[in-house]
Order: C-alpha cells, then structure tokens, then sequence
C-alpha cells in the first residue's frame, strides 16, 4: 500500500517536471525555464499596442487560464497583430506560467 | 515504521545509504511542492526587470509594464458599495520629435463588476491623494459576463509627463474612475508599485518626458 503511494507520487513528480516541456517548441529546461521565444510575425508594421493572455499551470497537473493569440489580442485592443511571442517561466515544472505576447495596433 | 532506503555508489567510496522514513518522504516532497507553488511566482513577480518590455519601432520607442494587480472599491449611485480584484497594465509609446504623431500613455485595465460598465467618463491618475492627471480619452476593449459578474476592459490615454510622475509618485497609487452610476477606486499594493516606480524611472530616464 505504502509502496504503491510512493510509486504514485514519483511517478507524478516526474510527469510533473516533464510535462511541462511538452507542446512547446524550442529551449526549456526540465529544472527550470525563463524564456521567451518568438511565435509568429506578419508583414504589418510593429505597432504601439501590446496584449498578453496566460497560462498557469501547478505541480504539472492543474493548467487554467487563456493564453491564446486571440485572448492577448483582445486584452490589448489590438485588431492588427505585428508579431507574437510566448515567455515560459517554470521550475521543477512544480509552477508553470505560460504567457503569450501580442504586438499590434 | 515503514522507511525507503536509497543506496548511492561513489567512485573510490563505499556505498552511501540514506534511509529516509516514508511519512517523513512524503511530508518533504509535498512540503517543497507547496513551497514552490507559493515562493515561485510571488519571487518572479517581484522583479521589475522581469515586468517591462521595450521595444524600439521606426518614430521611436514603445514601453510596456506587465499587468499589475489592484484592489478596487466600486461605489454605484444606489450606495451599494462592493471590492474586487484586477489587473491593469501600462504603455507608453515614446515618439521623437520628427514623429508624425504625440508620445501617449496608456492605462489598460480590466475591472470585474456586478453590473457591466458601458463606458467609462474619466480617469483620474491619483498618488498620495494628490491629482497628477485626469483624462477623458477611453478606449473599449471588451465587456463580457463572468460567472455572476462581468469582466470590463478599457485603456485610458494620458498626457506621457501625467503618467511617468504618476509612476514615479509618492506611495498609495490610485486611478479613479468615474462612469455613469458608478465611481471606481484601484489601489495598487506595494510590490505592485515598487515595480511601476523602477520601470517609471527607466522610463523617465531614456525619454525626459517627465520634464
């Protein structure tokens, strides 16, 4: 019984560290990540307005929140997106944050 | 008492154990997940270099502060009185002097209320309770039901100078805001405004709109 616990909850911390990593393209560490990559630019010009929409994610098996283009967009009342990124902040993938980056006018 | 034994090999050495107790295990690892889950974003959060974006475009320079979170007190015109939770973040598009339009400065923020805000009359930039700027120029970015509430985002533009003073103002930063039947207070916590007066002043520095 105890040795089934144990193996559930090692079992969890790894996919807890993996997890994270999955879906993105691009450098994260499995220990812990800080990065912002680039998503997406079009040919509009780089505009005065920015708009960011997240994701948190917690122990890599709680995730809520709306980190879609179309939500960062929305925050930043933006109706002509230059360029997108994506910033990644995790650790031990214990705490995720996921927040996307809309550039526009 | 039941117990995991881990056993580690060492070049040169004898083999190392390390007996660990199974509640004691389980107590850690849960004791260093929840440490993680609170310690993490409160210590990321609290780095204004980590809160701020700048970006350069062809008439000049774009800065923009992450969103921060307030407290707000809704006052309705029946007397109801009701608090909430949101966040706002601020821009400010530089432009030098052979641009073809004014620097600006945005507030953007997103209020949940009881009823929704069809629009919003004036913004008031407050800090210390002294009036730096006042703004009728609001800009609707959306309004939609929440569970029981609504989620209202508008941006209010300032005169750049208001903004950048009120960044770097006295401590108790507020924005007042006033719309038909209702009178907002947002006060930001102090975390929240050691990061907007550090990005203030970068601000203030690179472009002397302060002056």
């Amino acid at each position: 019984m105890i040795k089934k616990a144990i193996n559930t909850l090692l079992a969890l911390a790894v996919v807890a560290v993996l997890l994270p990593g999955c879906g993105f393209s691009g450098m994260y560490g499995a220990l812990y990540s800080d990065v912002t990559t680039p998503v997406e630019a079009t040919a509009n010009g780089v505009g005065s307005k920015v708009g960011t929409a997240e994701v948190t994610s917690i122990l890599g098996l709680v995730a809520t929140g709306d980190a879609g283009i179309n939500e960062a967009a929305k925050n930043g009342g933006i109706s002509k997106i230059s360029h997108v990124d994506m910033h990644v902040m995790s650790i031990l993938g214990l705490y995720a944050k996921y927040t996307v980056y809309v550039y526009g006018e | 008492m039941p117990s995991t034994r881990f056993t580690f090999t060492v070049s040169n050495l004898q083999n190392v154990h390390l007996t660990i107790s199974t509640p004691k295990a389980i107590l850690g690892y849960l004791f260093f997940c929840l440490l993680g889950i609170v310690a993490v974003p409160t210590l990321h959060a609290q780095k204004p270099e980590k809160s701020y974006i700048r970006r350069d475009h062809p008439e000049g320079t774009m800065y923009f502060i992450e969103p921060q979170a307030f407290k707000a007190e809704v006052r309705m015109a029946d007397g109801q009185e009701s608090s909430s939770k949101g966040v706002a973040d601020f821009t400010l598009d530089y432009r030098d002097s052979t641009a073809s339009v004014p620097s600006f400065f945005t507030v953007a923020f997103t209020l949940p209320s009881a009823n929704a805000l069809r629009q919003v009359d004036s913004a008031v930039l407050v800090a210390a309770g002294a009036r730096l700027g006042a703004t009728a120029v609001s800009e609707r970015y959306f309004v939609e039901p929440k569970g029981k509430k609504w989620r209202n985002r508008y941006g209010a533009r300032f005169e750049p100078g208001q903004g950048l003073r009120w960044l770097m103002g006295n401590p108790e930063l507020e924005l007042h805001l006033y719309s038909p039947g209702l009178v907002a207070v947002m006060r930001f916590g102090s975390s929240e405004q050691a990061i907007m007066r550090a990005l203030g002043q970068v601000m203030a520095i690179e472009t002397d709109l302060d002056q």
